[in-house]
């Protein structure tokens, strides 16, 4: 065979080899929900759940709680306010904020009224109630219990890029804030830090 | 030299047989005329359906996400728009590292055998549209985040070799300061207004969109407000403004923000440059060029009562097409002709051989080369801002367009719209020609 075509064949049986190495089915692999896996560099649910949990552990550690409790012989009433992501991923902060709810609500220090948009629901069920429940059953409006706090909060990044390498910052800013007199009794702040190194080429 | 071209009589039924086979390879711009047609008929649905009958796929795939995510908006179905622009998103973040096979198939076959990902300007404007999508379904904190990745995509860009004007996006920038403005983030708005101008003022060298006017007064009452009185002072002095309006004056008011799309991007055509005949073989390279199509209107006019406003052309998708792809031109020649020579060569050496056998590596050869017409089609040839400051209430907001001539060519009426004091209201509109259809 002569020496071109025994290239060309050499190459074009390379290229399919190359072409054929990402073929293969879908592989699935269950994983524990606690077990980190970073895959593109974003915010995801290890973050979420991370910052969540050091953030409340920090808040119910604080001296604020100890004082409301002396004062008030009470756990103090939270409500979470709204929750502004401010980065340059689109998080989903609903999940943080269901992080941040199931933390609080399992320490057991604190009572946890349902957010704004959770209670339009309860008011018509309520209402509902009213017409069709029997007397004995029926919940009676005017009786919710009014949060001592509102947490509020932002997710904020800083992002420094050199072509395809990123450094990604993360910081995580919460504020609790008495609903009595504005007064701010915790801030919190979480920072993440994460190199994402992108290749230069693929096959 | 071969044998098969040792006659006349071979060499022209070569040809004959060659320019058959090549008539037969349509570009992709060409398959994009019946979408075309639909789009000016306001049928974005019937777009719709017909691009999921025979999606682009493969290395083409980019233009499904970008056609499709355009359609739904003009549907007004501007979350399923964004999903598709998030899949458009994630393709050109993976396939923008460069592949060795795509770089290989491109050298032995053409361009457009390597994955479609956009141009810089098309990259930019994914996240342009993403936050119009989210600006529209009152989402603000989101299209901020679309401002955010903007910002990231240009300064990732600017360490690349393009050329600064081609990845300037002045239009961008304004957008992200109305976000700003729109959330009372006066300082960041402030820093997105004057890197717009700046970058409105670079880009008056090479376009001819100049600053908007909009742009002008948003600058000083913007420095106004943040104590920068010497920068007000000298925007008023540099912008001949008299008379402007204060910010606690806005804050009592509300806003439409109206974003025009005028006509389509230009469409890319192939113009066969080499016919030749080498050694006895015809060998062709087929390069790109862009065909602007005729954009509708000359002016757009917004009122709301006795109230109105002229839109101002913010960014000329026309030109810095056209810019872009002069600037890749002499990459794209020289691969064209290096694949020519690389071509003319392995099937002279194998007609050596084989003489039936380079025939037909010649002809797959000459079929094969195609310019890579790729572009994001579903893109309007500009963009125009109005901007009008309204007392809060619900308004029908009339739309004229109107001709060179002053003639209306088109009118539309947005019904009850609702203005709220100290917020912006978003309204977009999309309008193709029927002369669009016509090249320039």
């Amino acid at each position: 065979m002569p020496l071109l075509i025994r290239k060309l064949l050499i190459l074009y049986i390379g290229l399919s080899i190359l072409s054929l190495a990402g073929c293969g089915g879908t592989k699935v692999a269950r994983k524990d929900v606690d077990e980190t896996i970073d895959l593109s560099g974003a915010w995801n649910d290890s973050d979420s759940r991370l910052v969540s949990r050091a953030m409340i552990d920090d808040m119910l550690d604080q001296r604020w709680l100890r004082n409301f409790n002396r004062k008030n012989k009470k756990p103090p009433t939270v409500i979470v306010g709204r929750i502004r992501n401010l980065s340059h991923e689109h998080i989903n902060v609903n999940t943080f904020v269901a992080d941040i709810e199931r933390a609080m609500v399992n320490s057991g220090e604190v009572d946890f009224v349902a957010s704004r948009d959770e209670r339009g629901d309860i008011r018509d069920e309520r209402k509902d109630q009213d017409l069709h429940a029997s007397e004995k059953t029926r919940k009676a409006m005017g009786q919710e219990t009014g949060a001592d706090f509102m947490l509020k909060g932002s997710i904020n990044t800083i992002i420094d890029a050199q072509k395809r390498t990123q450094v990604r910052f993360y910081q995580v800013d919460l504020t609790l804030i008495s609903l009595t007199n504005n007064r701010k009794v915790w801030v919190g702040q979480k920072k993440i830090k994460k190199l994402v190194e992108g290749s230069n080429l693929r096959y | 030299m071969p044998q098969y071209f040792t006659t006349i009589a071979n060499r022209r039924l070569c040809f004959a047989l060659l320019c058959s086979i090549s008539s037969g390879c349509a570009t992709y711009s060409e398959s994009f005329r019946p979408l075309e047609k639909e789009i000016i008929a306001q049928r974005p649905d019937k777009a719709l359906k017909r691009l999921e009958k025979s999606p682009p796929s493969g290395n083409d795939r980019l233009l499904y996400f970008l056609d499709k995510a355009m359609f739904l908006r003009m549907m007004g179905k501007y979350s399923e728009s964004n999903q598709s622009l998030e899949e458009a998103k994630k393709y050109i973040k993976k396939f923008s590292p460069t592949s060795i096979t795509e770089e290989t198939a491109a050298f032995f076959v053409n361009d457009s055998t390597r994955a479609f990902i956009g141009a810089p300007f098309e990259q930019v404007l994914v996240h342009l549209y993403a936050a119009l999508n989210y600006l529209q379904m009152g989402e603000l904190d989101s299209a901020r985040v679309e401002s955010q990745q903007v910002d990231i995509k240009l300064k990732t860009l600017s360490q690349s070799d393009q050329k600064p004007i081609l990845i300037a996006d002045p239009f961008a920038r304004y957008l992200t300061g109305i976000i700003y403005e729109d959330l009372g983030e006066w300082s960041n708005a402030m820093i997105a207004y004057r890197k717009a101008y700046q970058a409105y003022q670079a880009h008056g060298k090479s376009y001819s969109v100049t600053i908007p006017e909009y742009l002008k007064h948003d600058l000083i009452r913007l420095a106004d407000y943040e104590g920068l009185r010497d920068e007000r002072d000298r925007y008023i002095k540099e912008f001949k403004i008299s008379q402007w309006q204060k910010l606690q004056t806005r804050k009592n008011k509300g806003e439409i923000i109206f974003i025009m799309n005028n006509g389509l991007a230009p469409i890319k055509r192939q113009r066969t440059v080499a016919h030749a005949a080498i050694n006895g073989q015809l060998v062709r390279v087929s390069l790109p060029f862009y065909q602007k199509r005729r954009n509708g209107f000359y002016t757009a006019h917004l009122s709301a009562g006795n109230n109105s406003a002229l839109t101002s052309e913010v960014k000329d998708v026309n030109s810095i097409a056209d810019k872009t792809l002069a600037h890749f031109m002499p990459g794209i020649t020289a691969r064209a002709i290096a694949r020519a020579v690389a071509k003319h060569k392995v099937a002279d050496k194998v007609g050596d051989q084989n003489a039936w056998a380079g025939l037909a590596m010649m002809v797959t050869n000459f079929a094969t080369e195609v310019a890579d017409t790729r572009s994001w089609l579903t893109l309007p040839g500009e963009l125009h801002l109005g901007r009008l400051p309204l007392k809060p209430g619900k308004y029908d907001i009339n739309l004229e367009l109107r001709g060179n001539g002053n003639h209306i060519l088109h009118t539309y009426q947005y019904k009850d719209v609702q203005v709220k004091r100290g917020a912006k209201t978003y309204l977009t509109y999309h309008w193709v020609s029927p002369n669009s259809l016509r090249s320039k």
